[in-house]
């Protein structure tokens, strides 16, 4: 213990003594707005990057933009956007005064995302990734009316959800929420409760959504542990410099079976949801606040919940060159419980014991960053974030509760070294307070330094280089080591086609409910392994990137080694459940992602199939929760110029292998079907304010599982409206 | 196109796609009876886990000399738990249409998770892990039990069974 508090003290002091090496500088900045060419509005969104240095930003609401801190001299600014050319311009910028630009984006027939922060920790190109990192922007999210991020997820190529689980390319299967092999991120900053390093998706602001960036393959090497499959990150829109008020309103309900008895409820299973947001700058604070409400009876009985959640953030410019970012997130939910379907002829009502089952959940997450541009060729960035998680069980076999604290910091340091190098080097440091009777009281702490280097070999080719050394531990065992390196290369073969290679090494370390829960879930005595050693993974990726005017083509050859997986385990004598490093799993697969426009019509179309080739090697079976073959399509429709529809389709083979329930051939029961999903969603512009929204997700009414004995979601159709002014 | 054509065609593409994938299942249902005591409560006994429904395939056995060990090699699968809190309660099985059933409660003296998930036959070998509480039948009738059959795509209800914690095989 002695020793990693030392540690943590000698890295603090090194925070203080890089913040005062900053120097007086006299700087410039460079402000302006960014326009959509044929309409002359502003945009917001836009990527806005200094290249050859570390500075950068993105436009707010109305299109405007401003970078403070900048060392006088020309600079060449690139502006890039989803659907919008790429655009460069070269500017000068004087000592201690305002450079003012005007810039006009043409729009493109293709929507492919242009650049992306999470593989890396800074914008980069998507194109000039060395890892594969797919987006989804804001229009597709609000246009799908989710009520959770991990709605949106499945239509994106190589990410399946699986009873509430994400498994990006085949990383995970279902353990009932405890340690992810993904983590995610809201603006950088880690979300994973830390009790059971399971993903609350009801704890990820909906509103205010810039963007989704998933990084797919082990990020452990800037990310450590739980980015063992992959990344998630959450981007947030940055604070408009006018005042912006946005009202979303919408209202749905599920459709009941046409088979009587598969109906649990009588009345309607209407669902409902407001938000209210509100942001402004006062001199040079900007802040947001935002109210939302969510109720659903939902679409199986236990299946509701209540959800309130509060917003807050703020951007402040003490300075020309430094700013501080804030975020406050407090969500107050409570939800039914559903572990199981009755039976095959209830499948949409629980276990009669279990009915009236719920749980609440409490979280709160405050996080603060401030960045310094010392110069053009330095940036500090120290972000911080404090998240409290709490639980309580109103069930009929037990009243568990947990209330976990994380706290969280780190430093990065972006050095532009030479022409050639761009150097990111951080520590980072999270300790962890748990408070329950489910899994007991523990400590734990990691101490983590990484280092990256981004080498432009020549104008064509760019490696990328790092490692993450963490120290781990919990309570007062050995402290455990994990290194875990990556190596990357991009090259532009043409101006429009791109290939890129990387090899990295991930890990996760078990979740302390993993280690310590004793509970009966069920039927089901989970004892605790304290014992459980971490999962790691070597994952790889061959991939080629196609680009023209009318076309993206994107294909990904992958393999992945897993050792010492962590699985829920029944012992034979006992029957007791426990977790185990039982498995080595090999999971290789290959994914193709293709965009296109149809000629003449104003049709766009994306497609992305996933094979999953996913093997345990200890049991010499195929992984269990894990879709083989996925196709993913959207096609949207500009119908008018005020008239939006999109048809999606989602089709998924039918899982191989489960864990608790294989069907019976002998009855016929949990039988399993592949599923494909038809959604239709569209939007309406009533107005430069007022604009109309309708879904219509599983349109055909498919009914499907994809963990044993729990029904798909039926028919949702839902109608919203969204006030901006 | 006119827009309500294109809405009609939508419209019948809808309709006539609906509701496919999994399906109701055929099998049987009932409600199974627990004894209770003074107090309206289910006299548990100490010994006794937990219970579940199961039932056999007999449609291959000679029924003459139909023994219960037979009916053990024979078992098809079983519900979940029973609720043995609660003095009645329904249940479902599901099972192929055209063969014949019987189906009865079982208690088991070990932990119930210990008995779910292991292989059918498996079970068979460990008859002292089981107690059995009730078999579908009238007792009356000259026979312990009554067959069940099963008919196309349908749910045969009103299979329901009494449970005695002092019930006696005598087959």
């Amino acid at each position: 213990m002695m020793r990693l508090r030392t540690i943590i003290f000698g890295m603090l002091l090194g925070f203080a003594s890089c913040i005062m090496a900053s120097q007086t500088r006299q700087p410039g900045t460079i402000t302006g707005r960014v326009l959509d060419e044929t309409t002359d509005q502003g945009l917001e969104g836009v990527n806005i990057v200094v290249m050859g240095t570390v500075m950068g930003t993105a436009s707010g609401p109305d299109g405007a933009f401003r970078i403070r801190g900048i060392s006088p001299g020309n600079y060449t600014i690139q502006f890039t956007m989803i659907g919008y050319k790429a655009t460069i311009d070269t500017v000068p910028v004087h000592a201690g005064e305002i450079t003012r630009l005007a810039i006009a984006l043409e729009p493109t027939v293709l929507e492919s995302p242009q650049l992306v922060v999470t593989g890396e920790k800074r914008s980069v190109r998507v194109e000039n990734s060395p890892v594969s990192i797919g987006t989804i922007r804001d229009s597709e999210i609000r246009l799908r009316m989710p009520t959770t991020i991990n709605e949106i997820l499945p239509y994106h190529s190589g990410v399946q959800m699986i009873g509430g689980q994400i498994n990006i390319r085949g990383s995970s299967g279902y353990t009932r929420g405890a340690g992810s092999r993904v983590l995610v991120l809201v603006d950088g900053f880690p979300v994973l409760a830390s009790d059971n390093d399971g993903i609350y998706w009801n704890a990820i602001p909906m509103q205010n959504i810039r963007r989704v960036e998933i990084l797919k393959g082990a990020g452990s090497a800037l990310y450590g542990s739980n980015a063992l499959g992959g990344v998630v990150n959450v981007i947030t829109t940055p604070i408009s410099e006018q005042p912006h008020t946005t009202i979303r309103g919408q209202g749905g309900y599920y459709s009941v079976p046409s088979n009587p008895s598969w109906r649990w409820r009588e009345q309607p299973l209407i669902t409902g949801m407001w938000s209210v947001s509100h942001e402004r700058q006062l001199d040079s604070l900007g802040v947001r606040a935002g109210l939302s409400y969510r109720s659903s009876p939902g679409y199986s009985q236990n299946g509701w919940y209540r959800r309130w959640n509060v917003t807050g953030k703020f951007h402040l410019t003490p300075s020309e060159n430094t700013e501080w970012n804030g975020r406050l997130y407090l969500v107050r939910d409570i939800h039914g419980v559903v572990t199981q379907w009755r039976n095959a002829h209830r499948p949409f009502n629980v276990p009669l014991e279990s009915v009236g089952d719920y749980l609440t959940n409490h979280h709160l997450q405050v996080a603060l960053s401030y960045s310094d541009v010392v110069s053009s060729r330095m940036a500090h960035t120290w972000r911080t974030i404090y998240y409290r998680k709490a639980f309580q069980n109103y069930q009929h076999d037990n009243n568990d509760y947990s209330v976990s604290h994380t706290f969280s910091t780190e430093w990065q340091t972006d050095y532009q070294a030479t022409s050639s190098h761009l150097v990111t080097a951080g520590i980072e440091v999270t300790g962890d307070r748990i408070i329950a009777d489910l899994w007991g009281n523990h400590t734990s702490y990691d101490v983590a330094g990484y280092l990256q280097d981004e080498w432009s070999i020549s104008a064509l080719t760019r490696l990328v280089a790092g490692l993450r050394a963490d120290l781990l531990q919990i309570d007062a065992r050995p402290v455990l080591m994990q290194v875990n390196p990556k190596i990357g290369l991009n090259h532009n073969l043409t101006d429009s086609w791109t290939v890129r290679a990387s090899v990295g090494r991930g890990f996760r370390s078990p979740s302390i409910s993993e280690r310590f829960t004793r509970t009966r879930q069920y039927i089901f005595q989970v004892a605790p392994n304290p014992d459980l050693q971490p999962e790691v993974s070597w994952s790889g990726e061959i991939g080629t990137h196609y680009e023209s005017s009318a076309l993206t083509l994107d294909l990904a050859l992958f393999s992945s080694r897993y050792r010492n997986f962590i699985d829920p385990l029944q012992d034979p004598a006992t029957g007791t459940i426990s977790f185990q490093n039982i498995t080595n799993a090999n999971i290789r697969g290959t994914e193709i992602a293709l965009e296109w426009k149809v000629p003449y019509l104003p049709v766009r179309q994306v497609i992305g199939y996933t094979y999953l080739h996913p093997r345990d090697l200890t049991q010499d079976t195929v992984l269990a929760y894990r879709h083989e073959h996925s196709v993913v399509s959207t096609t949207n429709i500009l119908v008018s110029r005020k008239l939006l529809c999109s048809v999606e389709y989602q089709y998924r083979s039918k899982i191989r292998r489960v864990q608790v329930y294989p069907t019976n051939p002998a009855t016929g029961s949990d039988k399993r079907v592949p599923v494909h999903l038809w959604s239709l969603h569209g939007s309406y512009q009533i107005s430069n304010h007022l604009t109309l929204r309708f879904s219509a997700e599983n349109l055909f009414q498919y009914y499907y599982v994809m963990i044993e004995r729990n029904m798909g979601a039926p028919r949702h159709l839902q109608l919203g409206l969204d006030y901006l002014y | 196109m006119k827009p309500y054509i294109f809405v009609l065609i939508l419209f019948v593409v809808v309709a006539v796609s609906c509701e496919r994938g999994l399906q109701p299942a055929p099998g049987f249902q009932g409600t199974i009876t627990f004894p209770s005591d003074n107090s309206g409560k289910v006299p548990w006994p100490d010994s006794l886990e937990g219970a579940v429904v199961a039932f056999a395939d007999v449609s291959s056995i000679y029924l003459p000399s139909i023994t219960f060990p037979q009916v053990i090699q024979n078992l098809l699968g079983y519900t979940d738990p029973l609720d043995t809190s609660r003095i009645e309660q329904p249940y479902f099985l599901q099972a192929h249409p055209g063969r014949n059933y019987i189906a009865g409660v079982i208690a088991t003296t070990v932990p119930i998770s210990k008995i779910l998930g292991q292989p059918l036959d498996s079970l068979a070998i460990h008859p002292e892990y089981f107690q059995v509480l009730g078999l579908y039948g009238n007792p009356d009738e000259l026979t312990p039990f009554r067959f069940i059959s099963v008919d196309d795509e349908e749910i045969t209800p009103g299979i329901d069974i009494r449970c005695d914690f002092q019930y006696t095989l005598d087959f």
